[in-house]
């Protein structure tokens, strides 16, 4: 039986695979016809070859994925209707996007003790309210996502003071030692054009800062929201390159944890012009989140860049839950990328990357000193402008929006995005690439 | 908490895989070719994208594709009615077919002419009658066969078809050969099988009509639907190309690429299935030009060959599929050895004078009636 294969054909090396195609090229110029150069500094190469295999040297390993619905909570009764309908289309995780306090009586009718995990994301942190919260909902699997320095870095504010802020998580912390108190919100700088190298170098100096605050025993009660672009695998070796340098960095602590991820499709590459497209993108951006071992995986929430009405807004949702679950099997694909020579290479070269961007962070006095002297802000504004010219000069392409482009001549703006309120430090704003376009 | 010091971290990188594979030694562009046909794949040949065309009428089916070229397609599936089926263009003529390919960039553009019933000849014989009528010769024209192994072929017809072709149309690119899947997916490898046996019967009839293994093999291309999740279908098609290598190594070619399967997907109008035909390394599928510019433009997943290969689970699931498809064929072979050993191969097929095609293609230029060439080359056999 093993032998189907060595009884007839010989092996090959890479090395006579780069000679056929340079053969083949006739004198064209390899690099230039054949690699092609990411903003990460990273080159695809046209081939990848067992026999300069390399991968980071990790044991993490995530079998399964969540599937989640991402819910405005508008009113309460509406908000437990979407996740009772997105449940029952396969999910089995829900994120509710919370902008004000709310009745959670009315909220959880019908959704508690249903294997159901929750997920929070809170624009506002009010320790009573979050107290009663988790009390309520003690007997569930639910992650808060409170991030302070998150809310920070979007917002340029803390909550209230950095002490009262620091207060609050401290409490919630102490009292609450098994619960998923905290966040790391990564999706705010991938939305505001910052690369897969720098996303992970900001979001473990991110985390740094909470483990050098309250202790290392947190490590493994934080979740890692990440947004997913475009680049297939690329995200896949970002995920996993997180993973392993999360661990490199605990060890420091003499801990190790499993990064718990929750994943999202990006906003960036999201256009006004076509829902199906945009749909696509989506489902393509989840299959590389659970790929890449994310433990939970979330479809876009569409309501919030279209004005869909609600019969259009559910069949969206059920469209992209089922194609995820049922033809995706997004569940458990976990293990494909496994020792795929150029997902494992790309995860290598990204952790490299990433490590010493980290590196240079800590070195300088950590993230929250280098936001407060704008240092994050500019460099993902550089990261954002190199896209956003990528963009406009069709290196990088929005296949539904090419038409579009022809008859508009703007000028990417170079001006900081501001604000319209009083910050204490300059706030990452998030961005899609194509807002000038659809004015 | 003082802060820690992160200088001295460094990435542990390890060279060594926990699973190997031998299928890994092999590169694209090399048979067995797992890896892909081209040493580059789709940065320098991209997938092609093919819509079907099969409006009832030809005039309006010449609307149809004028308007999706403009759009950038240059594939289409010329869909004809049949005996069995009154869906498709209908062509009677090399009249109706001028109707069809008027006006049309027939250089530009390449048909694959999917002939539903038995092997068409009178069908492809106004084809190429009329496009030379409309001031095409012989090789300037790009088209392909669709021939579906549940209709039987007569022998001859084959060769004789490929002999033409070869001959006279430099730019014939290849006769797909394709078969019913069920929809369920429970027998999937038996039904590729099934597939890849009988187009080994026509090439040893080929063979045996003194055409050779390197004018026969790269004319024949597989033709078939993607089944199940994308991992098991990436697998399922690196596994075919390595049965299909090992099949006609057989025959002991002289040029690698004769070894090299070109694998073509009908079902792929999904997204999910145009993704798992690009992993997969296919030649083309049936697919919106939006599918696939959308993963070539946005996903940079063709920007390196078979992406997947070293997975543990991609190369576990290539090595298990084509050892059953490759013992499934050898019971297959088996059988029908036995089989025709018995009946005592006496009744060879007999030799013509003149080829059938030619003839066919002398009655349609002379505005004999696809009915009636049907009839005159019946006479024949």
């Amino acid at each position: 039986m093993n032998n189907l294969y060595s009884e007839d054909f010989e092996p090959s090396s890479s090395a006579a695979w780069k000679q056929k195609i340079q053969f083949e090229l006739q004198g064209a110029d390899y690099n230039k016809t054949l690699l092609k150069q990411t903003l990460e500094g990273i080159s695809i190469k046209p081939f990848y070859h067992s026999d300069s295999f390399q991968k980071l040297n990790s044991t993490s390993k995530q079998n399964t994925a969540q599937l989640c619905e991402p819910i405005n909570i508008d009113s309460e009764i509406n908000a437990n209707k979407k996740a009772l309908f997105a449940i029952k289309n396969g999910a089995n995780a829900i994120k509710f996007n919370v902008k004000n306090s709310f009745n959670s009586t009315i909220l959880f009718d019908n959704l508690l003790n249903k294997n159901i995990t929750f997920h929070f994301n809170f624009h506002f942190l009010n320790e009573v309210f979050l107290t009663e919260l988790i009390q309520k909902l003690e007997n569930e699997v639910v992650f808060y996502n409170i991030d302070i320095i998150g809310n920070l870095a979007k917002t340029g504010n803390w909550h209230s003071t950095i002490s009262s802020d620091f207060n609050i998580i401290e409490n919630l912390l102490k009292r609450n030692a098994s619960t998923f108190i905290l966040g790391i919100n990564s999706n705010i700088y991938q939305n505001a054009g910052a690369n897969n190298v720098q996303q992970i170098a900001y979001t473990l100096a991110h985390v740094n800062e909470y483990l050098t605050k309250f202790g290392a025993n947190i490590a493994s009660k934080i979740q890692f929201n990440f947004s997913i672009g475009s680049n297939f695998f690329f995200e896949i070796a970002k995920i996993k390159a997180f993973r392993y340098l999360y661990n490199l960095i605990l060890q420091k602590y003499n801990i190790s944890a499993n990064a718990i991820i929750f994943c999202e499709p990006t906003k960036r590459n999201k256009t006004k012009i076509d829902l199906k497209t945009n749909i696509i993108r989506s489902t393509n951006e989840c299959l590389s989140a659970s790929i890449g071992g994310s433990n939970t995986v979330s479809t876009f929430l569409f309501d919030n860049l279209f004005t869909l009405n609600n019969t259009l807004s559910e069949k969206v949702s059920k469209n992209q839950l089922l194609i995820l679950k049922k033809k995706c099997n997004i569940e458990n694909i976990q293990n494909i990328a496994e020792e795929a020579s150029y997902i494992e290479s790309l995860s290598v070269q990204i952790a490299e990357k990433s490590l010493a961007i980290f590196k240079d962070i800590e070195k300088s006095g950590g993230f929250l000193s280098q936001l407060k002297n704008d240092t994050i802000q500019r460099k993902i504004n550089e990261n954002a402008q190199k896209e956003q010219t990528a963009f406009n000069n069709g290196t990088i392409v929005l296949t539904d929006i090419i038409n579009l482009k022809k008859h508009n001549t703007n000028k990417p703006s170079k001006n900081k995005l501001k604000a319209g309120y009083k910050t204490l430090i300059t706030p990452i704003i998030e961005k899609r690439l194509t807002e000038k376009l659809e004015h | 908490m003082r802060r820690k010091d992160f200088s001295d971290l460094k990435i542990d990188i390890q060279t060594e895989k926990k699973q190997s594979f031998e299928y890994e030694q092999s590169i694209a562009g090399n048979a067995p070719f797992l890896r892909g046909i081209y040493t580059s794949m789709f940065i320098q040949k991209p997938l092609k994208c093919k819509m079907v065309i099969d409006h009832n009428s030809p005039l309006k089916s010449n609307e149809i594709i004028k308007i999706n070229l403009k759009k950038g397609y240059q594939d289409f599936i010329l869909k004809f009615t049949s005996k069995n089926s009154s869906n498709g263009i209908k062509v009677n003529s090399v009249d109706d077919m001028c109707i069809l390919l008027n006006d049309l960039p027939l250089n530009n553009i390449s048909f694959t002419l999917n002939l539903d019933t038995t092997l068409n000849i009178p069908l492809i014989a106004i084809f190429l009658a009329t496009s030379e009528e409309l001031g095409f010769n012989n090789k300037q024209i790009n088209f392909s066969i669709q021939h579906c192994i549940k209709n039987s072929i007569k022998k001859n017809n084959l060769t004789d078809t490929l002999f033409y072709l070869n001959k006279h149309v430099s730019q014939f690119e290849t006769i797909l050969f394709s078969t019913t899947f069920s929809e369920k997916n429970i027998n999937f490898e038996n039904t590729l099988a099934k597939l890849i046996s009988n187009i080994s019967n026509y090439i040893e009839v080929c063979l045996s009509k003194g055409l050779k293994i390197d004018n026969i093999a790269p004319k024949f291309s597989l033709s078939i639907e993607l089944n199940g999740s994308p991992s098991n279908t990436i697998a399922q098609l690196r596994a075919l190309r390595i049965v299909w290598s090992k099949l006609i190594k057989q025959y002991s070619p002289k040029l690698e690429e004769s070894q090299a399967l070109k694998i073509h997907i009908t079902n792929s109008n999904s997204y999910l299935n145009t993704l798992s035909a690009v992993l997969g390394g296919a030649q083309s599928c049936i697919t919106s030009k939006e599918n696939f510019n959308l993963i070539e433009k946005e996903t940079f997943i063709t920007k390196t060959v078979d992406p997947f290969g070293g997975s543990n689970i991609i190369e576990e699931f290539t090595k298990k599929s084509a050892n059953k498809i490759w013992n499934l064929i050898t019971e297959i072979k088996n059988n029908n050895f036995k089989k025709e050993f018995n009946q005592n191969k006496t009744n060879k097929p007999k030799l013509r004078s003149k080829n059938i095609l030619e003839l066919s293609i002398d009655a349609a230029k002379k505005r004999i009636k696809l009915g009636e060439i049907f009839n005159i080359i019946e006479d024949i056999e």
